[in-house]
């Protein structure tokens, strides 16, 4: 349950003056009470036997002096409504004379009895006293106590009135002033002040919460001051990057032009590429026939840029088939298919590349003849098997494949005829249950160095 | 003339018994072993009457105003005996129940009392207003011997 700062000053203030009340209303006019009652037992029996002394004393030794004291005493209590002595013969004698008096009074609210026989040490009885007191006194007294607990208790009501109020005010407004204010800070105001008169710890709070927002007022200049600084350092560090960013990725660009994109990775990573083994991928070589004798035909200029041209559509076929181009040689183009991320598409994936590339050379020709220009035809050579590829080198370093199966490929196209794909009996294996594909076998043909090798012609199946 | 005689007669008889009644009082009220002395301020003579309201506390004043102080004997002292049986007729102690009661109701003041018949009569002849008894075995020499009679 939530209680207010001014509800807890008013409910400590009521709770003292409750208790307070109850203490001088109750409590302690009813132990006034008890303490008068029993002070006037005491008295009264004091007195009674006093008297009874002095009458003992009297008799026995006729010394009138203790019961003339006795008397004296008696006769300033005004709580004595009379005081009875009843000899040993049954005399009566009363103070003051005259008095009516009951011998068999019994003690309640407005009476005090007290009875002492008069009797010697040696055990000679002189009769006993009967002494009757009023408590009347008594009941006077408290009431007086009752009335002025109450007046007191009304004062000290109307003094914690008065008390609440000036706590409430010296106390909770500040510190409701100060919550308000210290809100306000933590929505984000820093202008929010709070009054300081005073000398007290409240007062001192406000200073120091003005002093508080004062220093976060200047932190957050020094903050924003700094976070302009900082902004414009991380926009020129932004600008850096983007510019690093751009250079990366160009660089990036670059090297994925000579390596492929995981051993670029690697060689990003470790500064270094180990060369990997593979068991069987498939080497595809694409020449063009009769170079030479076009070359002649062209300026240098229109050569290479005929040759780049071609070339630029063999790179994006090849890549659209998942295939890692490794280099060109001349008017030779070398691509492999099955590393080096590894599949068991690479046959089929080189021969459609392949023959997409007969159609985009064929298209080109037709386009060229058109205006009487040269144009390339291709032979195309593919092989499957195992070969090595890595990264060799520190300076102009390049990923580039060994092995007898880029041999065997080379001599499937040197083996092949133009417009056609010539693949080996390994590659054939691969696809020969593919129904995409046509094969012609062309039985055995001399490769150098290698004797007969059996060859395939493949091509794509035409849609029936 | 001899009425003028039955009247002398008569006249010397009155005479005779009023001086004989005054001599029978004077002997019954004079107590019998008691000297009753007072200090010169104090009339020479009392009644009866006085003397019984004076011990009884009924008066506690001369009748110029001035208070009575009654000085007695210590009630060991054999003449306080000789005291309370000449003038209260009672046994001493009855003496002093009555003056208690006296006391307590404040109709009388403490008696004030001696160890020795001299000393009385110092105070006596000393302290105005005072009355006090000795024993006739002493001589109530330079002090008002008070008469008591009807």
């Amino acid at each position: 349950m939530k209680i207010s700062l001014t509800k807890r000053i008013w409910l400590t203030v009521a709770v003292i003056i409750v208790i307070f009340t109850v203490l001088v209303v109750y409590i302690i006019p009813n132990q006034q009470e008890e303490f008068f009652t029993e002070t006037f037992n005491n008295e009264a029996q004091n007195l009674t036997s006093i008297v009874a002394l002095g009458i003992t004393v009297g008799n026995d030794k006729m010394n009138y002096e203790v019961i003339e004291g006795a008397m004296d005493i008696t006769r300033e209590d005004t709580r004595l409504k009379y005081l009875v002595w009843i000899d040993d013969f049954g005399d009566t004698t009363i103070v003051p004379e005259g008095a009516r008096i009951d011998l068999n009074i019994q003690n309640n609210d407005t009476i005090l009895t007290q009875k002492k026989e008069c009797i010697t040490k040696k055990g000679t009885s002189y009769g006993y006293v009967l002494a009757v007191f009023s408590k009347q006194q008594i009941h006077d007294n408290m009431n007086q106590i009752r009335f002025s607990a109450i007046v007191v208790s009304v004062v000290v009501f109307m003094i914690g009135i008065l008390l609440g109020l000036w706590l409430a005010k010296t106390i909770s407004n500040p510190v409701i002033a100060i919550r308000d204010a210290a809100i306000k800070v933590g929505s984000g105001d820093l202008t929010q002040k709070v009054g300081t008169t005073g000398v007290d710890e409240i007062s001192e709070l406000s200073k120091a919460f003005n002093k508080m927002v004062d220093d976060l007022s200047d932190a957050e200049v020094k903050i924003n001051q700094k976070n302009q600084a900082l902004s414009k350092s991380n926009s020129d560090l932004e600008e850096k990057n983007n510019i690093i960013s751009i250079e990366k990725k160009k660089s990036d660009k670059l090297l994925l032009n000579i390596l492929p994109e995981k051993t670029a990775e690697e060689l990003k990573k470790y500064g270094h590429t180990k060369p990997q083994h593979y068991n069987e991928v498939s080497v595809m070589f694409i020449d063009f026939a009769k170079f030479t004798h076009i070359a002649e035909k062209l300026t240098p200029e229109e050569l290479v840029q005929e040759i780049d041209y071609c070339f630029r559509k063999f790179d994006e076929i090849v890549i659209r088939y998942g295939i890692e181009k490794i280099k060109t040689i001349g008017d030779a183009y070398l691509c492999v298919g099955g590393l080096p991320e590894v599949n068991n598409t690479h046959s089929r994936d080189c021969i459609r590349a392949a023959h997409e590339i007969h159609e985009f050379l064929l298209v080109r020709s037709n386009e060229r003849k058109k205006q009487s220009l040269p144009f390339f035809e291709s032979r195309i050579g593919i092989h499957s098997g195992p070969l090595v590829a890595g990264v060799v080198g520190i300076n102009k370093f390049a990923f580039d494949i060994w092995g007898d199966t880029v041999n065997v490929a080379a001599r499937m196209e040197s083996a092949g005829e133009v417009n056609k794909i010539n693949i080996s009996r390994s590659t054939y294996s691969l696809v020969s249950e593919n129904k995409e594909f046509v094969f012609e076998n062309r039985g055995e043909h001399m490769a150098k160095n290698k004797g007969n090798m059996e060859m395939y012609f493949a091509s794509i199946a035409k849609p029936t | 003339m001899q009425r003028q005689i039955r009247y002398i007669k008569l006249f010397s008889l009155v005479s005779f018994l009023m001086t004989m009644s005054s001599f029978i009082v004077l002997e019954d009220a004079d107590p019998e072993n008691i000297y009753v002395i007072g200090n010169s301020s104090v009339k020479s003579s009392l009644s009866q009457t006085e003397l019984h309201d004076i011990l009884y506390s009924d008066k506690r004043e001369w009748s110029e105003g001035k208070p009575i102080v009654i000085a007695v004997m210590d009630s060991q002292h054999p003449t306080f005996k000789l005291f309370a049986q000449d003038l209260y007729k009672l046994p001493s102690n009855q003496v002093s129940r009555i003056w208690l009661k006296a006391i307590m109701q404040k109709k009388a003041e403490v008696p004030v009392d001696f160890t020795s018949e001299e000393e009385l009569l110092e105070f006596v002849i000393q302290t105005s207003g005072s009355i006090g008894f000795i024993s006739k075995k002493t001589e109530p020499l330079n002090v008002k011997r008070i008469q008591i009679n009807d």
